[in-house]
Protein backbone atom coordinates (compact mmCIF):
# COMPACT_ATOMS: atom_id res chain seq x y z
CA UNK A 1 0.00 0.00 0.00
CA UNK A 2 3.25 2.58 0.81
CA UNK A 3 4.50 1.50 -2.67
CA UNK A 4 1.29 2.44 -4.37
CA UNK A 5 0.66 5.56 -2.76
CA UNK A 6 4.12 7.15 -3.15
CA UNK A 7 3.91 6.51 -6.82
CA UNK A 8 -0.05 8.09 -6.34
CA UNK A 9 -1.31 5.11 -7.86
CA UNK A 10 -3.16 4.18 -4.67
CA UNK A 11 -6.39 5.80 -5.69
CA UNK A 12 -6.60 4.74 -9.06
CA UNK A 13 -6.13 1.22 -8.43
CA UNK A 14 -8.16 0.58 -5.36
CA UNK A 15 -11.23 2.19 -7.06
CA UNK A 16 -12.45 -1.19 -7.54
CA UNK A 17 -16.16 -0.21 -8.89
CA UNK A 18 -14.54 0.57 -12.14
CA UNK A 19 -15.58 -2.31 -14.11
CA UNK A 20 -14.57 -3.49 -17.55
CA UNK A 21 -16.17 -3.71 -21.10
CA UNK A 22 -14.13 -6.50 -22.84
CA UNK A 23 -16.06 -5.32 -26.39
CA UNK A 24 -15.05 -1.92 -26.23
CA UNK A 25 -11.85 -2.69 -25.29
CA UNK A 26 -11.31 -4.69 -28.05
CA UNK A 27 -12.56 -2.10 -30.64
CA UNK A 28 -10.19 0.59 -28.71
CA UNK A 29 -6.88 -2.15 -29.51
CA UNK A 30 -8.66 -2.69 -32.97
CA UNK A 31 -8.38 0.87 -33.91
CA UNK A 32 -4.96 2.00 -31.62
CA UNK A 33 -2.20 3.80 -33.16
CA UNK A 34 0.48 5.57 -31.40
CA UNK A 35 2.99 8.17 -33.04
CA UNK A 36 5.34 10.44 -31.52
CA UNK A 37 3.97 9.66 -27.91
CA UNK A 38 0.29 10.34 -29.19
CA UNK A 39 -2.46 7.99 -28.45
CA UNK A 40 -5.25 7.68 -31.17
CA UNK A 41 -8.31 5.42 -30.88
CA UNK A 42 -11.77 5.21 -31.86
CA UNK A 43 -14.48 3.57 -29.94
CA UNK A 44 -18.21 3.40 -30.22
CA UNK A 45 -17.40 6.43 -33.12
CA UNK A 46 -16.02 8.16 -29.94
CA UNK A 47 -12.40 10.00 -31.61
CA UNK A 48 -10.16 8.93 -28.40
CA UNK A 49 -6.57 10.99 -28.44
CA UNK A 50 -4.03 11.53 -25.77
CA UNK A 51 -0.56 12.01 -24.85
CA UNK A 52 0.84 11.07 -21.51
CA UNK A 53 0.37 14.14 -20.00
CA UNK A 54 -3.28 13.92 -20.33
CA UNK A 55 -3.70 10.62 -19.48
CA UNK A 56 -1.79 11.21 -16.53
CA UNK A 57 -4.24 14.24 -15.73
CA UNK A 58 -7.44 11.62 -16.74
CA UNK A 59 -6.55 8.56 -14.48
CA UNK A 60 -5.15 11.08 -11.77
CA UNK A 61 -1.95 9.91 -11.28
CA UNK A 62 1.33 11.64 -11.87
CA UNK A 63 2.84 11.55 -15.50
CA UNK A 64 6.43 12.00 -14.79
CA UNK A 65 9.38 9.67 -13.84
CA UNK A 66 11.22 6.87 -15.21
CA UNK A 67 9.71 6.60 -18.36
CA UNK A 68 12.04 4.40 -20.53
CA UNK A 69 10.16 1.85 -22.13
CA UNK A 70 12.77 -1.03 -23.82
CA UNK A 71 11.76 -3.62 -25.92
CA UNK A 72 14.53 -5.54 -27.06
CA UNK A 73 17.25 -3.38 -26.61
CA UNK A 74 18.11 -3.67 -23.06
CA UNK A 75 21.57 -2.13 -23.34
CA UNK A 76 19.40 1.01 -23.26
CA UNK A 77 18.98 0.65 -19.95
CA UNK A 78 23.21 0.32 -19.20
CA UNK A 79 24.67 -2.93 -18.22
CA UNK A 80 26.53 -1.89 -15.22
CA UNK A 81 22.91 -0.71 -13.75
CA UNK A 82 20.92 -4.52 -15.40
CA UNK A 83 23.98 -6.13 -13.06
CA UNK A 84 23.30 -4.63 -10.02
CA UNK A 85 19.63 -4.70 -10.46
CA UNK A 86 20.39 -8.67 -11.00
CA UNK A 87 22.34 -8.93 -8.61
CA UNK A 88 20.18 -7.41 -5.87
CA UNK A 89 17.00 -9.21 -6.85
CA UNK A 90 18.08 -12.33 -7.37
CA UNK A 91 20.63 -11.98 -3.88
CA UNK A 92 23.14 -13.66 -5.52
CA UNK A 93 26.02 -10.72 -5.29
CA UNK A 94 28.60 -12.98 -7.57
CA UNK A 95 26.73 -12.69 -10.65
CA UNK A 96 29.14 -11.41 -13.30
CA UNK A 97 26.16 -10.67 -16.30
CA UNK A 98 22.86 -9.32 -15.90
CA UNK A 99 20.54 -12.24 -15.74
CA UNK A 100 16.92 -12.40 -15.81
CA UNK A 101 16.12 -13.09 -12.77
CA UNK A 102 13.30 -16.11 -11.76
CA UNK A 103 11.35 -16.33 -8.17
CA UNK A 104 14.83 -16.98 -5.71
CA UNK A 105 17.25 -17.64 -9.00
CA UNK A 106 18.51 -16.67 -11.95
CA UNK A 107 18.32 -18.69 -15.13
CA UNK A 108 18.89 -17.11 -17.89
CA UNK A 109 21.08 -14.53 -19.75
CA UNK A 110 19.72 -10.84 -20.73
CA UNK A 111 20.83 -10.51 -24.87
CA UNK B 1 13.65 -12.84 -5.16
CA UNK B 2 12.51 -11.58 -1.95
CA UNK B 3 8.96 -11.86 -1.42
CA UNK B 4 8.85 -8.02 -1.23
CA UNK B 5 10.10 -7.88 -4.46
CA UNK B 6 8.00 -10.92 -5.55
CA UNK B 7 4.76 -9.43 -4.83
CA UNK B 8 5.86 -6.00 -6.57
CA UNK B 9 6.73 -7.77 -9.68
CA UNK B 10 3.24 -9.64 -9.63
CA UNK B 11 1.76 -6.41 -9.23
CA UNK B 12 3.60 -4.78 -12.05
CA UNK B 13 3.03 -7.56 -14.25
CA UNK B 14 -0.64 -7.49 -13.55
CA UNK B 15 -0.98 -3.79 -13.77
CA UNK B 16 2.02 -1.94 -15.14
CA UNK B 17 2.90 -3.97 -18.23
CA UNK B 18 0.33 -6.59 -18.16
CA UNK B 19 1.06 -10.31 -19.76
CA UNK B 20 -0.08 -13.49 -20.40
CA UNK B 21 3.74 -15.18 -20.40
CA UNK B 22 6.82 -15.11 -18.22
CA UNK B 23 4.88 -13.98 -15.56
CA UNK B 24 7.59 -16.48 -13.16
CA UNK B 25 10.54 -14.55 -14.78
CA UNK B 26 11.85 -10.80 -14.45
CA UNK B 27 13.66 -9.45 -17.37
CA UNK B 28 15.77 -6.10 -17.33
CA UNK B 29 12.56 -3.78 -17.50
CA UNK B 30 10.93 -5.96 -14.97
CA UNK B 31 13.43 -5.79 -12.31
CA UNK B 32 14.20 -1.95 -13.49
CA UNK B 33 10.75 -1.08 -12.33
CA UNK B 34 10.55 -3.44 -9.56
CA UNK B 35 13.61 -1.66 -7.85
CA UNK B 36 12.51 1.87 -8.86
CA UNK B 37 8.85 0.89 -7.06
CA UNK B 38 10.49 -0.74 -4.06
CA UNK B 39 12.92 2.73 -3.85
CA UNK B 40 9.64 4.84 -3.78
CA UNK B 41 11.13 6.42 -7.29
CA UNK B 42 8.18 7.15 -9.64
CA UNK B 43 7.44 5.69 -12.51
CA UNK B 44 5.80 7.45 -15.28
CA UNK B 45 2.36 5.01 -15.49
CA UNK B 46 0.68 7.32 -18.24
CA UNK B 47 3.84 6.78 -20.86
CA UNK B 48 4.30 3.01 -20.06
CA UNK B 49 0.67 2.51 -20.56
CA UNK B 50 0.98 4.38 -23.92
CA UNK B 51 4.29 2.67 -24.85
CA UNK B 52 2.98 -0.46 -24.13
CA UNK B 53 -0.47 -0.18 -25.50
CA UNK B 54 1.65 0.53 -28.41
CA UNK B 55 3.18 -2.80 -28.46
CA UNK B 56 0.23 -5.05 -27.49
CA UNK B 57 -1.37 -3.66 -30.71
CA UNK B 58 1.70 -3.99 -33.44
CA UNK B 59 3.31 -7.73 -31.69
CA UNK B 60 2.64 -10.31 -33.92
CA UNK B 61 2.45 -12.88 -30.97
CA UNK B 62 -0.78 -13.56 -29.55
CA UNK B 63 -1.53 -10.96 -26.59
CA UNK B 64 -3.42 -9.94 -23.35
CA UNK B 65 -5.72 -6.70 -23.95
CA UNK B 66 -4.29 -5.12 -20.86
CA UNK B 67 -5.56 -1.91 -18.73
CA UNK B 68 -9.00 -2.98 -19.26
CA UNK B 69 -10.00 -1.28 -15.79
CA UNK B 70 -7.90 1.47 -16.55
CA UNK B 71 -9.09 1.83 -20.35
CA UNK B 72 -12.72 2.30 -18.56
CA UNK B 73 -11.91 5.72 -17.01
CA UNK B 74 -10.49 6.98 -20.24
CA UNK B 75 -13.65 5.61 -22.10
CA UNK B 76 -15.55 7.53 -19.29
CA UNK B 77 -13.98 10.87 -19.88
CA UNK B 78 -14.42 10.66 -23.44
CA UNK B 79 -18.38 10.17 -22.74
CA UNK B 80 -18.23 6.31 -24.77
CA UNK B 81 -20.87 4.58 -24.15
CA UNK B 82 -20.47 1.14 -22.89
CA UNK B 83 -21.67 -1.70 -24.08
CA UNK B 84 -21.14 -4.64 -21.27
CA UNK B 85 -19.72 -3.05 -18.60
CA UNK B 86 -18.33 -5.84 -15.79
CA UNK B 87 -17.65 -4.82 -12.53
CA UNK B 88 -14.46 -5.77 -10.98
CA UNK B 89 -13.89 -8.99 -9.18
CA UNK B 90 -13.38 -7.74 -5.62
CA UNK B 91 -10.77 -10.16 -3.34
CA UNK B 92 -10.25 -8.07 -0.10
CA UNK B 93 -8.19 -11.01 1.35
CA UNK B 94 -4.86 -12.53 1.38
CA UNK B 95 -4.80 -15.94 0.81
CA UNK B 96 -2.61 -18.95 0.05
CA UNK B 97 -2.08 -17.82 -3.57
CA UNK B 98 -0.86 -13.95 -2.28
CA UNK B 99 1.60 -15.64 0.43
CA UNK B 100 2.84 -18.42 -2.19
CA UNK B 101 2.87 -15.32 -5.07
CA UNK B 102 5.65 -14.19 -2.06
CA UNK B 103 7.17 -17.32 -2.88
CA UNK B 104 6.92 -18.82 0.49
CA UNK B 105 5.71 -22.56 0.21
CA UNK B 106 2.41 -23.80 2.36
CA UNK B 107 2.66 -27.13 4.53
CA UNK B 108 -0.12 -28.20 6.49
CA UNK B 109 -0.34 -27.61 10.26
CA UNK B 110 1.53 -30.56 12.18
CA UNK B 111 3.44 -31.81 9.07
CA UNK B 112 6.89 -30.87 9.22
CA UNK B 113 8.81 -33.45 8.31
CA UNK B 114 9.76 -32.93 5.04
CA UNK B 115 12.10 -29.87 4.00
CA UNK B 116 10.76 -27.54 1.90
CA UNK B 117 14.07 -25.86 0.77
CA UNK B 118 12.43 -22.69 1.52
CA UNK B 119 10.67 -19.93 3.35
CA UNK B 120 7.46 -21.50 5.09
CA UNK B 121 4.27 -20.33 6.45
CA UNK B 122 1.62 -22.86 8.49
CA UNK B 123 -1.86 -22.80 7.80
CA UNK B 124 -4.66 -24.70 9.51
CA UNK B 125 -5.99 -27.74 7.90
CA UNK B 126 -9.82 -27.36 7.70
CA UNK B 127 -11.96 -29.89 8.69
CA UNK B 128 -13.88 -32.71 6.99
CA UNK B 129 -16.59 -31.21 5.63
CA UNK B 130 -20.25 -32.65 7.19
CA UNK B 131 -22.42 -35.06 4.34
CA UNK B 132 -25.15 -33.04 3.95
CA UNK B 133 -28.18 -33.15 5.76
CA UNK B 134 -31.36 -35.72 4.92
CA UNK B 135 -34.47 -34.54 3.04
CA UNK B 136 -36.54 -36.18 6.58
CA UNK B 137 -34.16 -34.53 8.92
CA UNK B 138 -36.77 -33.43 12.03
CA UNK B 139 -37.78 -29.96 13.30
CA UNK B 140 -35.96 -29.80 15.95
CA UNK B 141 -32.58 -31.09 14.14
CA UNK B 142 -33.05 -28.33 11.56
CA UNK B 143 -33.60 -25.37 14.43
CA UNK B 144 -30.09 -26.75 15.34
CA UNK B 145 -28.84 -26.58 11.60
CA UNK B 146 -30.53 -22.77 11.87
CA UNK B 147 -28.84 -21.94 15.36
CA UNK B 148 -25.37 -23.20 13.71
CA UNK B 149 -25.75 -21.30 10.74
CA UNK B 150 -26.33 -17.79 12.27
CA UNK B 151 -23.07 -18.61 14.59
CA UNK B 152 -21.04 -19.07 11.13
CA UNK B 153 -22.29 -15.97 9.83
CA UNK B 154 -21.80 -13.92 12.90
CA UNK B 155 -18.16 -16.20 12.71
CA UNK B 156 -17.85 -15.01 9.00
CA UNK B 157 -18.28 -11.25 9.60
CA UNK B 158 -16.10 -11.67 12.91
CA UNK B 159 -13.62 -12.87 10.32
CA UNK B 160 -13.97 -10.23 7.34
CA UNK B 161 -13.61 -7.68 9.95
CA UNK B 162 -10.11 -9.02 10.50
CA UNK B 163 -8.48 -9.34 6.80
CA UNK B 164 -8.10 -5.60 6.91
CA UNK B 165 -6.34 -5.79 9.76
CA UNK B 166 -4.52 -9.52 8.46
CA UNK B 167 -3.78 -7.40 4.97
CA UNK B 168 -1.44 -4.43 7.31
CA UNK B 169 0.23 -7.54 9.34
CA UNK B 170 1.07 -9.88 6.52
CA UNK B 171 2.61 -6.65 4.45
CA UNK B 172 4.35 -5.77 7.36
CA UNK B 173 5.43 -9.09 8.17
CA UNK B 174 6.92 -9.42 4.49
CA UNK B 175 8.78 -5.93 4.80
CA UNK B 176 10.60 -7.08 7.59
CA UNK B 177 11.72 -9.85 5.96
CA UNK B 178 13.62 -8.15 3.90
CA UNK B 179 17.40 -8.25 4.84
CA UNK B 180 18.59 -5.22 5.83
CA UNK B 181 21.36 -3.16 3.87
CA UNK B 182 24.80 -3.27 5.41
CA UNK B 183 25.94 -0.01 7.25
CA UNK B 184 28.31 1.91 5.46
Amino acid sequence: MDKLKAQGWFELFTNTPLGCSQPDVAEFYANVSVSEGVLTSTVNEVLIEVDSRALGVILGVPATGFDQYVQEDKSLLGKAKLLELAQHLSQQPGLKNPQAVRRGICNRSIS
Amino acid sequence: MQPLHQLIFWFLIKNIIPRAQGCNQADAMDQCLTDLMDRGEQINLPAFMINHIARIATTPRAHDLGYGFLLTRVFEHFGVELKKKVDAQVIDEIGTSTIMGCGFALIKAGDRSEDQGGQTLSVPVPPPTPSQPAASMSTSSQQELQAEITALKGALQAEQELNAKRHADVLALLTALQPKPPAP
